[in-house]
C-alpha cells in the first residue's frame, strides 16, 4: 500500500491547489465527475441484491485507502488519552462525577436528570468519599490517596454492593443533551460485573476513542484543504494527536470529547463538499453530523449557524451544475436532518409547560444586559479593548492571561498549572509560529482569495463559537472568567491544524520540513510535561 | 530533527534531576472555608516565621480567574524578598507565587500580599485577625492560611519509586504496572510520532 495511496475517499488530485478547486470550472469538473462516479456505485448497488454488504465494502475499501500516517494520528491520540486516563486520578477532571452521574442515571434508572441540584448515587458518593474527590479539587496542595489503609477503606466499598441508583440530580452535566451519556452506557454496562471505577476506566476509554477520531478527522481535513501537501497532513494530524488539552478531555468522562471529534468531522465534510460538490449522501452525513452535535453538547450552537451557512452555500453551487430541485432537496435533507432534534427538544418542553428554549430562554430573559454591552464585553473576553468602551476586565489582559496562559496548562480541577515562568517562556514558540503562519498565509495569498467562501463558512463556524462562550459568559456575571476555558475552542482543533501547517509552510521551502518536525516534537515535548506535572501534582 | 529531541531528552533529564517545592512550614492558619469575598484591589499585612530557604509561598486565596497578586516579605522595614504571580490563575487554586528564595530564616518577617484589581470575586480562606471581626469582612481584616515552600532534599528521580508505588492506589487497576503501562504508552508514542514525521518529511 502506498503512503498516500488515491483511489475511492482518497484525497483530490496532487498538484491540483486550494485555488483551483474551489469556485472554479476545474471545481465543477471534479464535483460532475464526482457525482458520475457515484451515480455508477447507486446503478451497481441497484443490481446488488446484497446492497448491505456492498456498503459494508464500501467502508471497508474506504478505510484501507487510507494512509497510514492517518493510522499512526489515531494510534498516537488514543495512546496519549489512555495515558492520560491512567494518570488523572478518578473524577479529577471537570465535573466528572457529574458526568459518571448523568451516565449512571440513564444506565441504571433509565431515566434523564430532573435537576442541576447534586446528590449523586450511594455507590458514587461513598468513592467520592473514599478517593477524597472534593478535598483535592481546592487544595493543589493535596495529593491523592497514599496509603494502604485508604486503598482498603476503597475497596471495602467498592466491593460493597451499593446502590448504583440515582436521584436524578446529577449537578452541572444535568442540563446537557444525552447523546454522549448514552454512548457511554454501553462501556458502563460491559464494565458493571466490576467496580465503579472499572465502569469509569471503560468510560474513559470510550471518550479516548474519540480523541482518536477527532485527529482521524484534522489529518482528513487537512487532506482535503491542502491537497498538494501530503506532509502537512501528518505534521497537522500529529500536532492534533498530541495536543496535551485534547489527552486530558479525551482521558476523561466528558461529552466534549464527542464534541471534538463531531466538530471535525463536520470540518471535514464541509472540505469535502467544497471540493467535490455537495451530493445527496454527503448532505445526510452533514446533517446526522449536525444532529449528533446539538445532541452531544449545548455549544455546539455556536458551529452550528457556520455550518448552515456552508450547507446553504453549497447548495446554491450545486444548483448551476445539478439544476435546483436536485441541490435544494439535498438542502433540505440536511436540515430536516440537522434540526429534528432542536425540534423534538422545543416540542417536549412546549409539551411540558418548562421554558420553550429550557435554560438558553433564562440566558435570554437576564435582566440589566445590553447588545452593545454585550458585543464589547465579548470582544474584550478575547482581545484589547476598544478605546471609548467600557472595561470589563480591569488589570487582565484576557488574550494573554486567560486563554494564553491556560492553554499551556491548566489540569485536574483546574488546578494544576506551571509555574508562571514556563508561560512566559512559551511566548516564544507561540511567537515564532505566529510569524511564520502568518508568512504562509501571505504566501499563499492568491490560494485564499480563491477560497474566500469556504474560508468564510469556517470563519462563520469559528466566530460563532466565540460569541456562544462570550456571551455565556456575559449573562452569568459571577462567573463570568470560569466560562474562558480552552478546552471550549478545541472544536476549532482542524483550524489549528491548518495555521501550524501553514506556519511550516511559512518556513519556506528549504526550511519547510525541518520546522514541521520541530513543531511535532515541540507538541511531544508539551504533552509530556503537562503528563509529568499531572503525575507531580497528585502522587508526590 | 534529531536536535530536538535530543533537546527534549535533555530538558527531561534536567527537569527530573531537580527537587520539587515541598511545603517547609506553615503559619498554622486552616484554611477550611471561605470566611471574606473580595473584588476590586485589596492589601493584607501579617507577621509570620519564614524558614531558610524559602522559594515561594502557598496562599490560601481561591477564585475563577485571579488578580494579579504581589508579595513583599519585610524584615523590619527592610526588604528581604518579593514575588509576584500574573493574573488569570486558575479555578479552585490555592495560589502559589514565587519569591526570591531566601538563604536565611527571617524570625519575624511581615508579610504583605496585595491583589487585585480582581474581576469576579476572590475566596479568601482563614480566620478574622480580631476577635470581633466586622459582620462583612475584607482581606485585610483576615489573617490568611499561608503556606512556605521550597525545593525538598529529594530529586524527581529519587522520588520515583514512591511515585510509581502511589500512583498504583486509587485507580481501576491497582497495583505497580499501572507507572510502566504510562511509561510504555509514553514511549510507543513518541517512537510513533518521531518515526512517522522522519518518513514523511524525508
Amino acid at each position: 500500500m502506498s503512503r498516500h495511496s488515491t483511489g475511492k475517499g482518497a484525497a483530490p488530485a496532487k498538484g491540483s491547489t486550494t485555488a483551483s478547486s474551489v469556485g472554479s470550472r476545474a471545481f465543477e469538473r471534479r464535483a460532475r465527475a464526482g457525482r458520475q462516479q457515484t451515480e455508477r456505485r447507486q446503478t451497481r448497488r441497484v443490481h446488488t441484491p446484497r446492497w448491505r454488504q456492498s456498503r459494508l465494502r464500501d467502508i471497508q475499501a474506504t478505510l484501507r485507502g487510507l494512509p497510514r500516517a492517518a493510522w499512526v494520528c489515531v494510534l498516537v491520540a488514543c495512546l496519549n488519552a489512555v495515558s492520560w486516563s491512567i494518570i488523572t486520578p478518578p473524577f479529577q477532571v471537570p465535573d466528572e462525577p457529574s458526568h459518571f452521574a448523568y451516565t449512571q442515571l440513564v444506565a441504571e434508572n433509565q431515566q434523564l436528570p430532573s435537576s442541576s441540584q447534586t446528590k449523586y448515587s450511594p455507590e458514587e458518593e461513598a468513592i467520592l468519599a473514599d478517593l477524597k474527590a472534593v478535598q483535592l479539587q481546592a487544595r493543589p496542595g493535596l495529593s491523592s490517596i497514599s496509603s494502604s489503609q485508604e486503598q482498603q477503606t476503597l475497596e471495602k466499598h467498592l466491593n460493597m454492593h451499593l446502590s448504583r441508583s440515582g436521584s436524578g440530580r446529577v449537578g452541572g452535566a444535568g442540563s446537557g443533551p444525552p447523546l454522549y451519556y448514552l454512548l457511554e452506557t454501553i462501556p458502563y454496562g460491559l464494565a458493571s460485573a466490576g467496580t465503579l471505577l472499572d465502569q469509569l476506566e471503560s468510560m474513559r476509554l470510550l471518550s479516548a476513542l474519540m480523541g482518536g477520531l477527532t485527529a482521524l478527522f484534522v489529518f482528513l481535513f487537512l487532506r482535503e484543504t491542502l491537497p498538494e501537501t501530503p506532509r502537512a497532513w501528518t505534521v497537522g494530524g500529529l500536532c492534533a494527536a498530541l495536543t496535551p488539552l485534547l489527552g486530558f478531555i479525551a482521558g476523561a468522562v466528558n461529552p466534549d470529547a464527542m464534541l471534538f471529534a463531531v466538530s471535525a468531522a463536520i470540518f471535514y465534510c464541509l472540505a469535502r463538499a467544497f471540493r467535490r460538490g455537495l451530493d445527496r449522501k454527503l448532505a445526510v452525513v452533514i446533517g446526522l453530523l449536525t444532529a449528533a452535535g446539538f445532541l452531544t453538547k449545548l455549544n455546539f450552537i455556536g458551529l452550528s449557524p457556520g455550518v448552515m451557512l456552508g450547507l446553504i452555500v453549497l447548495s446554491v453551487r450545486a444548483a448551476r451544475l445539478d439544476g435546483r430541485r436536485a441541490a435544494f432537496s439535498s438542502l433540505g435533507i440536511a436540515v430536516a436532518i440537522a434540526a429534528s432534534p432542536v425540534l423534538i427538544y422545543l416540542l417536549a418542553n412546549a409539551l411540558s409547560n418548562r421554558p420553550l428554549l429550557g435554560i438558553v430562554s433564562l440566558t435570554l430573559h437576564a435582566q440589566g444586559h445590553s447588545i452593545l454591552g454585550g458585543l464589547s464585553y465579548i470582544w474584550q473576553f478575547y482581545l484589547p479593548r476598544l478605546p471609548g468602551t467600557s472595561d470589563y476586565f480591569p488589570g487582565l489582559s484576557t488574550i494573554r492571561d486567560l486563554w494564553f496562559d491556560k492553554s499551556i496548562g491548566y489540569y485536574g480541577w483546574l488546578d494544576t498549572s506551571f509555574p508562571p515562568w514556563v508561560d512566559n517562556v512559551a511566548l516564544i514558540p507561540a511567537g515564532l509560529l505566529a510569524g511564520l503562519a502568518v508568512r504562509g498565509l501571505f504566501k499563499a495569498r492568491s490560494a485564499l482569495r480563491q477560497s474566500l467562501v469556504e474560508i468564510g463558512v469556517y470563519s462563520a463556524m469559528a466566530v460563532g463559537l466565540l460569541v456562544l462562550i462570550g456571551a455565556s459568559a456575559y449573562f452569568n456575571p459571577n462567573e463570568s472568567i470560569g466560562f474562558a476555558e480552552p478546552r471550549y475552542l478545541l472544536p476549532l482543533l482542524p483550524l489549528g491544524a491548518v495555521m501550524l501547517t501553514l506556519a511550516a509552510r511559512g518556513a519556506g521551502r528549504r526550511w519547510g520540513a525541518p520546522v514541521g518536525a520541530v513543531i511535532v516534537v515541540l507538541f511531544l515535548a508539551h504533552d509530556i510535561f503537562s503528563q509529568l506535572l499531572v503525575v507531580g501534582r497528585f502522587y508526590t | 530533527m534529531i536536535g530536538a529531541i535530543v533537546l527534549l531528552a535533555v530538558a527531561i533529564a534536567v527537569v527530573l534531576s531537580r527537587a520539587p517545592l515541598t511545603v517547609a512550614s506553615t503559619n498554622f492558619v486552616p484554611a477550611e472555608a471561605a470566611i471574606a469575598y473580595t473584588r476590586g484591589n485589596a492589601t493584607s499585612c501579617q507577621t509570620t516565621t519564614l524558614p531558610q530557604d524559602t522559594a515561594a509561598i502557598r496562599v490560601a486565596l481561591s477564585g475563577d480567574a485571579g488578580p494579579q497578586l504581589r508579595i513583599t516579605v519585610l524584615s523590619g522595614s527592610r526588604v528581604v524578598a518579593q514575588g509576584e504571580r500574573p493574573a488569570g490563575w486558575g479555578v479552585l487554586a490555592n495560589v502559589v507565587v514565587p519569591i526570591r528564595e531566601l538563604s536565611y530564616m527571617v524570625l519575624v518577617a511581615r508579610i504583605c500580599i496585595a491583589a487585585g484589581p480582581a474581576v469576579d470575586p476572590i475566596a479568601v480562606l482563614g480566620v478574622p485577625l480580631s476577635e470581633h471581626p466586622p459582620s462583612r469582612l475584607a482581606l485585610k481584616d483576615v489573617r490568611l492560611s499561608l503556606e512556605y515552600l521550597r525545593r525538598g532534599p529529594k530529586s524527581w528521580w529519587s522520588l520515583a519509586p514512591s511515585i510509581f508505588q502511589h500512583m498504583g492506589l486509587g485507580h481501576a487497576a491497582s497495583g505497580q504496572v499501572l507507572p510502566f503501562l504510562v511509561l510504555a504508552m509514553m514511549i510507543a508514542i513518541g517512537v510513533l510520532a518521531v518515526g512517522m514525521t522522519a518518513e514523511e518529511l524525508r
